[in-house]
Protein backbone atom coordinates (compact mmCIF):
# COMPACT_ATOMS: atom_id res chain seq x y z
CA UNK A 1 0.00 0.00 0.00
CA UNK A 2 1.68 2.89 -1.07
CA UNK A 3 1.13 6.25 1.26
CA UNK A 4 2.45 8.56 -1.58
CA UNK A 5 -0.32 7.46 -4.04
CA UNK A 6 -3.22 9.25 -2.39
CA UNK A 7 -4.57 12.14 -2.92
CA UNK A 8 -3.84 15.06 -0.27
CA UNK A 9 -7.37 14.69 1.79
CA UNK A 10 -6.08 17.84 4.55
CA UNK A 11 -8.58 19.12 7.27
CA UNK A 12 -11.37 16.35 6.37
CA UNK A 13 -9.22 13.28 7.02
CA UNK A 14 -10.34 12.95 10.15
CA UNK A 15 -14.23 13.24 9.44
CA UNK A 16 -13.68 10.81 6.34
CA UNK A 17 -11.89 8.55 8.61
CA UNK A 18 -14.60 8.17 11.32
CA UNK A 19 -17.46 8.05 8.51
CA UNK A 20 -15.60 5.39 6.58
CA UNK A 21 -14.30 3.50 9.40
CA UNK A 22 -18.05 3.24 10.88
CA UNK A 23 -19.70 3.67 7.60
CA UNK A 24 -18.38 0.97 5.46
CA UNK A 25 -19.36 -2.08 6.92
CA UNK A 26 -22.93 -0.72 7.28
CA UNK A 27 -23.03 0.43 3.72
CA UNK A 28 -21.79 -3.20 2.75
CA UNK A 29 -24.43 -5.02 4.62
CA UNK A 30 -27.47 -3.06 3.50
CA UNK A 31 -25.96 -3.57 -0.46
CA UNK A 32 -25.34 -7.12 0.50
CA UNK A 33 -28.96 -7.71 1.82
CA UNK A 34 -30.13 -5.54 -1.77
CA UNK A 35 -28.02 -7.42 -4.40
CA UNK A 36 -27.50 -10.72 -2.51
CA UNK A 37 -23.93 -10.02 -3.78
CA UNK A 38 -21.04 -9.40 -2.16
CA UNK A 39 -19.01 -8.91 -4.64
CA UNK A 40 -20.85 -6.80 -6.44
CA UNK A 41 -21.66 -4.77 -3.24
CA UNK A 42 -17.76 -4.37 -2.22
CA UNK A 43 -17.02 -2.64 -5.29
CA UNK A 44 -19.59 -0.34 -5.21
CA UNK A 45 -19.07 0.32 -1.59
CA UNK A 46 -15.59 0.95 -2.35
CA UNK A 47 -16.36 2.98 -5.39
CA UNK A 48 -18.45 5.20 -3.12
CA UNK A 49 -16.11 5.90 -0.53
CA UNK A 50 -13.66 6.59 -3.41
CA UNK A 51 -15.63 9.00 -4.83
CA UNK A 52 -16.35 10.85 -1.14
CA UNK A 53 -12.41 10.67 -0.72
CA UNK A 54 -12.30 12.47 -3.86
CA UNK A 55 -15.72 14.91 -3.39
CA UNK A 56 -15.07 15.91 0.62
CA UNK A 57 -12.03 17.01 1.16
CA UNK A 58 -12.85 19.43 -1.73
CA UNK A 59 -16.83 19.99 -0.91
CA UNK A 60 -17.03 19.28 2.91
CA UNK A 61 -18.74 16.30 4.56
CA UNK A 62 -22.07 16.26 3.43
CA UNK A 63 -24.70 15.87 6.77
CA UNK A 64 -25.69 12.76 6.19
CA UNK A 65 -22.28 11.08 5.36
CA UNK A 66 -23.99 7.44 5.18
CA UNK A 67 -26.98 8.08 3.30
CA UNK A 68 -24.25 10.20 0.45
CA UNK A 69 -22.38 6.74 0.40
CA UNK A 70 -25.56 4.76 0.34
CA UNK A 71 -27.00 6.39 -2.59
CA UNK A 72 -23.65 6.59 -4.73
CA UNK A 73 -23.29 3.14 -3.84
CA UNK A 74 -26.96 2.13 -5.20
CA UNK A 75 -26.10 4.35 -8.41
CA UNK A 76 -22.93 2.55 -9.53
CA UNK A 77 -24.40 -0.64 -8.42
CA UNK A 78 -27.46 0.62 -10.90
CA UNK A 79 -24.83 1.64 -13.62
CA UNK A 80 -23.16 -1.84 -13.03
CA UNK A 81 -26.21 -3.74 -13.47
CA UNK A 82 -27.40 -2.28 -16.65
CA UNK A 83 -24.66 -3.29 -18.58
CA UNK A 84 -25.36 -6.40 -17.14
CA UNK A 85 -28.57 -8.16 -18.56
CA UNK A 86 -28.29 -11.47 -16.63
CA UNK A 87 -28.83 -8.95 -13.08
CA UNK A 88 -32.28 -7.40 -14.58
CA UNK A 89 -34.03 -8.94 -12.35
CA UNK A 90 -31.79 -7.87 -9.73
CA UNK A 91 -32.11 -4.31 -11.04
CA UNK A 92 -35.84 -4.32 -10.67
CA UNK A 93 -35.34 -5.66 -6.56
CA UNK A 94 -33.11 -2.20 -6.40
CA UNK A 95 -35.66 -0.01 -8.23
CA UNK A 96 -38.50 -0.99 -5.75
CA UNK A 97 -35.95 -0.49 -3.04
CA UNK A 98 -34.82 3.05 -4.22
CA UNK A 99 -38.31 3.87 -4.50
CA UNK A 100 -39.57 2.85 -0.60
CA UNK A 101 -36.47 4.68 0.67
CA UNK A 102 -37.23 7.46 -1.13
CA UNK A 103 -41.04 7.18 -0.16
CA UNK A 104 -39.28 6.24 4.13
CA UNK A 105 -36.74 8.97 3.98
CA UNK A 106 -39.01 12.13 5.05
CA UNK A 107 -40.04 10.08 7.66
CA UNK A 108 -36.62 8.77 9.05
CA UNK A 109 -35.46 12.65 8.79
CA UNK A 110 -38.42 13.73 11.02
CA UNK A 111 -37.25 10.80 13.91
CA UNK A 112 -33.88 11.92 13.28
CA UNK A 113 -33.41 7.83 13.21
CA UNK A 114 -29.77 6.42 12.10
CA UNK A 115 -29.19 6.59 8.61
CA UNK A 116 -28.93 3.39 7.63
CA UNK A 117 -30.56 0.11 9.18
CA UNK A 118 -27.48 -1.71 10.59
CA UNK A 119 -27.75 -5.26 8.81
CA UNK A 120 -24.16 -5.74 9.90
CA UNK A 121 -25.03 -8.75 12.46
CA UNK A 122 -26.29 -10.45 9.27
CA UNK A 123 -23.18 -9.94 7.48
CA UNK A 124 -21.18 -11.09 10.51
CA UNK A 125 -23.77 -14.89 10.27
CA UNK A 126 -22.79 -14.79 6.39
CA UNK A 127 -18.76 -14.17 6.62
CA UNK A 128 -18.82 -16.75 9.67
CA UNK A 129 -21.15 -19.12 8.16
CA UNK A 130 -19.35 -22.96 8.73
CA UNK A 131 -20.19 -23.60 5.31
CA UNK A 132 -16.95 -21.76 4.64
CA UNK A 133 -13.15 -22.77 5.60
CA UNK A 134 -12.21 -21.65 9.08
CA UNK A 135 -9.46 -19.49 7.74
CA UNK A 136 -11.99 -18.01 4.66
CA UNK A 137 -14.23 -16.79 7.59
CA UNK A 138 -11.58 -14.85 9.46
CA UNK A 139 -10.29 -13.77 6.28
CA UNK A 140 -13.57 -12.50 4.94
CA UNK A 141 -14.90 -10.85 8.09
CA UNK A 142 -11.98 -8.81 8.51
CA UNK A 143 -12.12 -7.94 4.67
CA UNK A 144 -15.74 -6.82 5.02
CA UNK A 145 -16.59 -5.72 8.75
CA UNK A 146 -13.56 -4.57 9.87
CA UNK A 147 -13.10 -2.43 6.46
CA UNK A 148 -9.20 -4.20 6.02
CA UNK A 149 -8.14 -4.32 2.45
CA UNK A 150 -7.02 -7.75 0.62
CA UNK A 151 -3.28 -6.49 1.20
CA UNK A 152 -3.76 -5.68 5.23
CA UNK A 153 -5.70 -9.41 5.52
CA UNK A 154 -2.73 -11.14 3.81
CA UNK A 155 -0.72 -9.21 6.35
CA UNK A 156 -2.58 -10.60 9.05
CA UNK A 157 -2.37 -13.87 7.71
CA UNK A 158 1.66 -13.72 6.54
CA UNK A 159 0.51 -15.08 3.04
CA UNK A 160 1.04 -13.46 -0.78
CA UNK A 161 -1.47 -11.10 -1.20
CA UNK A 162 -2.36 -13.37 -4.61
CA UNK A 163 -3.15 -16.12 -2.00
CA UNK A 164 -5.25 -13.98 -0.12
CA UNK A 165 -7.38 -12.45 -2.73
CA UNK A 166 -7.72 -16.02 -4.25
CA UNK A 167 -9.13 -17.25 -1.09
CA UNK A 168 -11.54 -14.54 -0.82
CA UNK A 169 -12.27 -14.70 -4.06
CA UNK A 170 -13.21 -18.50 -3.33
CA UNK A 171 -14.97 -17.79 -0.33
CA UNK A 172 -17.32 -14.64 -2.02
CA UNK A 173 -18.33 -17.73 -4.80
CA UNK A 174 -19.58 -20.09 -2.64
CA UNK A 175 -21.49 -17.72 -0.63
CA UNK A 176 -23.20 -16.26 -4.29
CA UNK A 177 -23.59 -19.73 -5.49
CA UNK A 178 -24.18 -21.82 -3.19
CA UNK A 179 -26.34 -19.16 -1.69
CA UNK A 180 -25.21 -18.83 1.74
CA UNK A 181 -28.14 -16.86 3.21
CA UNK A 182 -27.53 -13.69 4.64
CA UNK A 183 -29.41 -13.60 7.86
CA UNK A 184 -29.30 -13.82 11.44
CA UNK A 185 -30.26 -17.36 13.03
CA UNK A 186 -33.37 -18.19 14.80
CA UNK A 187 -32.86 -18.68 18.57
CA UNK A 188 -32.83 -22.34 18.24
CA UNK A 189 -29.89 -21.85 15.83
CA UNK A 190 -28.44 -19.07 17.92
CA UNK A 191 -26.55 -20.90 20.11
CA UNK A 192 -25.04 -23.47 17.42
CA UNK A 193 -24.18 -20.48 15.41
CA UNK A 194 -23.12 -17.46 18.02
CA UNK A 195 -20.05 -19.94 18.83
CA UNK A 196 -18.86 -19.30 15.39
CA UNK A 197 -18.76 -15.76 14.98
CA UNK A 198 -16.97 -14.95 18.72
CA UNK A 199 -14.38 -17.25 17.99
CA UNK A 200 -13.61 -15.78 14.48
CA UNK A 201 -13.46 -12.63 16.88
CA UNK A 202 -11.28 -13.93 18.96
CA UNK A 203 -8.92 -15.22 16.69
CA UNK A 204 -8.14 -12.12 15.39
CA UNK A 205 -7.52 -10.63 18.45
CA UNK A 206 -5.48 -13.74 19.80
CA UNK A 207 -3.20 -13.19 16.81
CA UNK A 208 -2.94 -9.16 17.98
CA UNK A 209 -2.07 -9.76 21.33
CA UNK A 210 0.57 -12.62 20.51
CA UNK A 211 1.54 -12.96 17.28
CA UNK A 212 1.77 -16.79 15.87
CA UNK A 213 4.60 -15.26 13.21
CA UNK A 214 6.54 -12.25 12.47
CA UNK A 215 8.78 -10.17 13.84
CA UNK A 216 6.46 -8.25 16.52
CA UNK A 217 5.29 -10.21 19.09
CA UNK A 218 2.03 -8.02 19.45
CA UNK A 219 0.21 -6.41 16.40
CA UNK A 220 -1.67 -4.03 18.43
CA UNK A 221 -3.71 -3.12 14.64
CA UNK A 222 -5.13 -6.45 14.68
CA UNK A 223 -5.87 -6.39 18.41
CA UNK A 224 -7.79 -3.13 18.03
CA UNK A 225 -9.68 -4.40 15.08
CA UNK A 226 -10.66 -7.34 17.06
CA UNK A 227 -11.86 -5.16 19.83
CA UNK A 228 -13.93 -2.93 17.05
CA UNK A 229 -15.73 -5.89 15.95
CA UNK A 230 -16.25 -6.69 19.44
CA UNK A 231 -17.79 -3.61 19.80
CA UNK A 232 -20.32 -3.76 16.76
CA UNK A 233 -21.06 -7.21 18.07
CA UNK A 234 -22.21 -6.08 21.42
CA UNK A 235 -24.15 -3.64 19.99
CA UNK A 236 -26.25 -5.76 17.89
CA UNK A 237 -26.45 -8.75 19.93
CA UNK A 238 -28.20 -7.37 22.64
CA UNK A 239 -28.63 -10.35 24.54
CA UNK A 240 -25.16 -11.77 24.84
CA UNK A 241 -24.19 -8.77 26.90
CA UNK A 242 -25.20 -9.79 29.83
CA UNK A 243 -22.94 -13.00 29.87
CA UNK A 244 -20.38 -11.20 27.85
CA UNK A 245 -20.55 -9.08 31.07
CA UNK A 246 -19.87 -11.44 33.84
CA UNK A 247 -16.63 -12.09 32.23
CA UNK A 248 -15.26 -8.37 31.81
CA UNK A 249 -16.10 -7.76 35.28
CA UNK A 250 -13.78 -10.63 36.20
CA UNK A 251 -10.69 -9.61 33.65
CA UNK A 252 -11.06 -6.30 33.82
CA UNK A 253 -8.47 -5.45 36.12
CA UNK A 254 -5.96 -8.02 34.25
CA UNK A 255 -4.19 -6.21 31.27
CA UNK A 256 -4.38 -2.39 30.78
CA UNK A 257 -1.60 -1.90 28.70
CA UNK A 258 -3.35 -2.55 25.07
CA UNK A 259 -6.56 -0.71 26.55
CA UNK A 260 -4.65 2.09 26.99
CA UNK A 261 -3.08 2.45 24.16
CA UNK A 262 -6.02 2.77 21.67
CA UNK A 263 -5.97 6.30 23.36
CA UNK A 264 -8.43 8.19 24.96
CA UNK A 265 -11.50 8.08 22.84
CA UNK A 266 -11.44 4.12 23.84
CA UNK A 267 -11.93 4.86 27.49
CA UNK A 268 -13.71 1.47 27.86
CA UNK A 269 -12.38 -0.50 25.40
CA UNK A 270 -11.12 -3.17 27.96
CA UNK A 271 -14.45 -4.20 28.41
CA UNK A 272 -15.20 -4.58 24.82
CA UNK A 273 -12.18 -6.39 24.30
CA UNK A 274 -13.36 -9.21 26.56
CA UNK A 275 -16.28 -9.12 24.57
CA UNK A 276 -14.18 -10.68 22.00
CA UNK A 277 -13.80 -13.96 23.99
CA UNK A 278 -15.57 -16.70 22.83
CA UNK A 279 -18.52 -18.34 25.39
CA UNK A 280 -17.54 -20.63 28.27
CA UNK A 281 -14.23 -19.47 28.02
CA UNK A 282 -12.30 -18.23 31.21
CA UNK A 283 -9.27 -16.83 32.21
CA UNK A 284 -6.54 -14.82 30.87
CA UNK A 285 -6.18 -14.24 27.41
CA UNK A 286 -2.87 -15.54 25.64
CA UNK A 287 -0.14 -13.39 25.79
CA UNK A 288 -1.85 -11.27 28.06
CA UNK A 289 1.14 -11.54 30.70
CA UNK A 290 3.65 -10.94 28.33
CA UNK A 291 1.62 -7.76 26.84
CA UNK A 292 1.77 -5.94 30.60
CA UNK A 293 5.25 -7.01 31.56
CA UNK A 294 7.06 -6.46 28.01
CA UNK A 295 6.52 -2.52 27.57
CA UNK A 296 5.96 0.43 30.07
CA UNK A 297 2.39 2.14 29.07
CA UNK A 298 3.64 5.26 27.58
CA UNK A 299 5.73 3.10 24.96
CA UNK A 300 2.84 1.17 24.26
CA UNK A 301 0.57 3.85 23.82
CA UNK A 302 3.09 5.96 21.13
CA UNK A 303 3.39 2.90 18.98
CA UNK A 304 -0.38 2.59 19.30
CA UNK A 305 -0.59 5.95 17.81
CA UNK A 306 1.38 5.30 15.17
CA UNK A 307 -0.27 1.63 14.12
CA UNK A 308 -3.54 3.03 13.78
CA UNK A 309 -2.18 5.83 11.71
CA UNK A 310 -0.71 3.18 9.52
CA UNK A 311 -3.59 1.01 9.16
CA UNK A 312 -5.89 4.21 8.44
CA UNK A 313 -3.84 5.09 5.60
CA UNK A 314 -3.59 1.83 4.54
CA UNK A 315 -7.46 1.23 4.33
CA UNK A 316 -7.84 4.71 2.56
CA UNK A 317 -5.82 4.25 -0.16
CA UNK A 318 -7.25 0.94 -0.66
CA UNK A 319 -10.74 1.83 -1.34
CA UNK A 320 -10.60 2.25 -4.47
CA UNK A 321 -8.20 -0.53 -5.06
CA UNK A 322 -8.56 -3.09 -2.69
CA UNK A 323 -10.66 -6.07 -3.93
CA UNK B 1 -32.26 -23.07 -5.51
CA UNK B 2 -31.80 -26.18 -6.54
CA UNK B 3 -29.54 -28.91 -4.53
CA UNK B 4 -28.25 -32.04 -4.54
CA UNK B 5 -28.09 -33.81 -1.51
CA UNK B 6 -25.27 -37.09 -2.05
CA UNK B 7 -25.97 -39.28 0.21
CA UNK B 8 -23.15 -41.57 1.09
CA UNK B 9 -23.65 -44.01 3.66
CA UNK B 10 -21.19 -45.14 6.65
CA UNK B 11 -20.89 -48.46 8.14
CA UNK B 12 -22.92 -50.95 6.16
CA UNK B 13 -24.12 -54.42 7.74
CA UNK B 14 -24.07 -58.31 5.45
CA UNK B 15 -27.47 -57.04 4.35
CA UNK B 16 -26.18 -53.47 2.59
CA UNK B 17 -27.87 -51.02 4.95
CA UNK B 18 -26.73 -48.61 7.29
CA UNK B 19 -26.83 -50.59 10.83
CA UNK B 20 -29.30 -48.16 12.93
CA UNK B 21 -31.10 -46.57 9.95
CA UNK B 22 -34.51 -48.36 9.35
CA UNK B 23 -36.39 -48.94 6.28
CA UNK B 24 -39.09 -46.90 8.17
CA UNK B 25 -36.63 -43.83 9.07
CA UNK B 26 -36.20 -43.89 5.39
CA UNK B 27 -39.76 -43.53 4.44
CA UNK B 28 -40.62 -41.07 7.25
CA UNK B 29 -37.79 -39.11 5.69
CA UNK B 30 -39.34 -39.50 1.58
CA UNK B 31 -42.44 -38.53 2.96
CA UNK B 32 -41.04 -35.41 4.95
CA UNK B 33 -39.40 -34.17 2.03
CA UNK B 34 -42.57 -34.59 -0.22
CA UNK B 35 -45.17 -32.99 1.95
CA UNK B 36 -42.98 -30.15 2.39
CA UNK B 37 -43.17 -29.56 -1.42
CA UNK B 38 -39.22 -29.29 -2.01
CA UNK B 39 -38.84 -32.85 -3.83
CA UNK B 40 -37.59 -32.66 -7.13
CA UNK B 41 -36.12 -35.87 -7.86
CA UNK B 42 -34.52 -38.64 -6.08
CA UNK B 43 -32.76 -41.97 -6.08
CA UNK B 44 -31.59 -44.88 -4.34
CA UNK B 45 -28.76 -46.61 -5.91
CA UNK B 46 -28.38 -50.22 -6.25
CA UNK B 47 -25.46 -52.49 -4.95
CA UNK B 48 -22.08 -51.31 -6.00
CA UNK B 49 -21.31 -54.35 -7.47
CA UNK B 50 -23.74 -53.87 -10.10
CA UNK B 51 -21.71 -50.82 -11.09
CA UNK B 52 -20.05 -50.29 -14.62
CA UNK B 53 -17.96 -47.61 -16.32
CA UNK B 54 -17.87 -46.53 -19.75
CA UNK B 55 -15.46 -44.34 -20.99
CA UNK B 56 -14.82 -42.97 -24.66
CA UNK B 57 -11.40 -42.35 -25.76
CA UNK B 58 -10.25 -39.70 -28.09
CA UNK B 59 -10.33 -42.30 -31.11
CA UNK B 60 -14.37 -43.11 -30.10
CA UNK B 61 -12.91 -46.28 -28.92
CA UNK B 62 -15.39 -47.42 -25.36
CA UNK B 63 -14.29 -49.09 -22.79
CA UNK B 64 -16.50 -50.80 -20.56
CA UNK B 65 -15.26 -52.29 -16.62
CA UNK B 66 -16.68 -53.26 -14.04
CA UNK B 67 -16.38 -51.50 -10.87
CA UNK B 68 -15.69 -48.83 -9.67
CA UNK B 69 -15.48 -50.80 -6.02
CA UNK B 70 -14.37 -47.99 -3.97
CA UNK B 71 -11.88 -48.42 -1.17
CA UNK B 72 -13.27 -46.50 1.02
CA UNK B 73 -16.50 -47.49 3.32
CA UNK B 74 -18.34 -43.99 2.41
CA UNK B 75 -20.18 -45.20 -0.61
CA UNK B 76 -22.52 -43.39 -2.62
CA UNK B 77 -25.85 -44.78 -1.93
CA UNK B 78 -28.41 -42.44 -3.30
CA UNK B 79 -29.34 -38.67 -4.24
CA UNK B 80 -32.01 -36.19 -3.48
CA UNK B 81 -32.66 -33.16 -5.46
CA UNK B 82 -34.77 -30.87 -3.38
CA UNK B 83 -35.67 -27.18 -4.00
CA UNK B 84 -35.44 -24.85 -1.02
CA UNK B 85 -34.48 -21.05 -0.51
CA UNK B 86 -30.97 -21.27 0.78
CA UNK B 87 -27.85 -23.40 1.76
CA UNK B 88 -28.86 -23.51 5.63
CA UNK B 89 -32.51 -24.56 4.46
CA UNK B 90 -30.62 -27.67 2.38
CA UNK B 91 -28.13 -28.44 4.98
CA UNK B 92 -31.41 -28.51 7.48
CA UNK B 93 -32.99 -31.39 5.18
CA UNK B 94 -29.31 -33.23 5.26
CA UNK B 95 -28.97 -32.78 8.87
CA UNK B 96 -32.71 -34.56 8.81
CA UNK B 97 -31.70 -37.58 6.48
CA UNK B 98 -31.18 -40.91 7.77
CA UNK B 99 -28.09 -40.90 5.42
CA UNK B 100 -26.49 -38.64 7.69
CA UNK B 101 -26.13 -40.67 10.88
CA UNK B 102 -23.63 -43.52 11.77
CA UNK B 103 -20.69 -42.23 9.90
CA UNK B 104 -22.76 -41.33 6.99
CA UNK B 105 -22.33 -38.55 5.06
CA UNK B 106 -24.78 -36.29 2.89
CA UNK B 107 -22.55 -33.72 0.80
CA UNK B 108 -24.83 -30.78 -0.14
CA UNK B 109 -24.36 -29.69 -3.91
CA UNK B 110 -25.87 -26.56 -5.58
CA UNK B 111 -27.17 -27.41 -8.33
CA UNK B 112 -25.59 -25.37 -11.45
CA UNK B 113 -27.84 -22.88 -12.63
CA UNK B 114 -26.56 -21.90 -15.96
CA UNK B 115 -29.62 -19.08 -16.16
CA UNK B 116 -32.47 -21.29 -17.99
Amino acid sequence: MADEDLPAVGGAAEAVEAVFREERGLLLASLVRRFGDLDLAEEVTSEAIEAALRHWPAGGVPARPGAWLLTTARRKAVDRLRRDQAYAARLAVLRADAERDEALAPAADATGAGELPDERLQLFFTCTHPALAAEDRTALTLRCLAGLTTPEVARAFLVPTATMAQRIVRAKKKIREARIPFRVPGPDELPERLPGVLQVVYSVFTEGYAASSGPRLQRLDLAEEAVRLARILRRLLPAVRASRRAWTRSSSARSPAVSRSAGSRRRSIRARRTASRPPGSSGRPPGSSRCCSSSTPGATRGRARRASRCSWRGRTGGAGTGR
Amino acid sequence: MKYMLLIHSGAVDEQGGAPSCTVEDWMAYDKAVRDAGIHVSGESLADLVTATTVRVSPTGERTVTDGPFAETRELLGGFLVIDVPDLDAALDWAARCPGSRDGGAVVVRPVADFGA
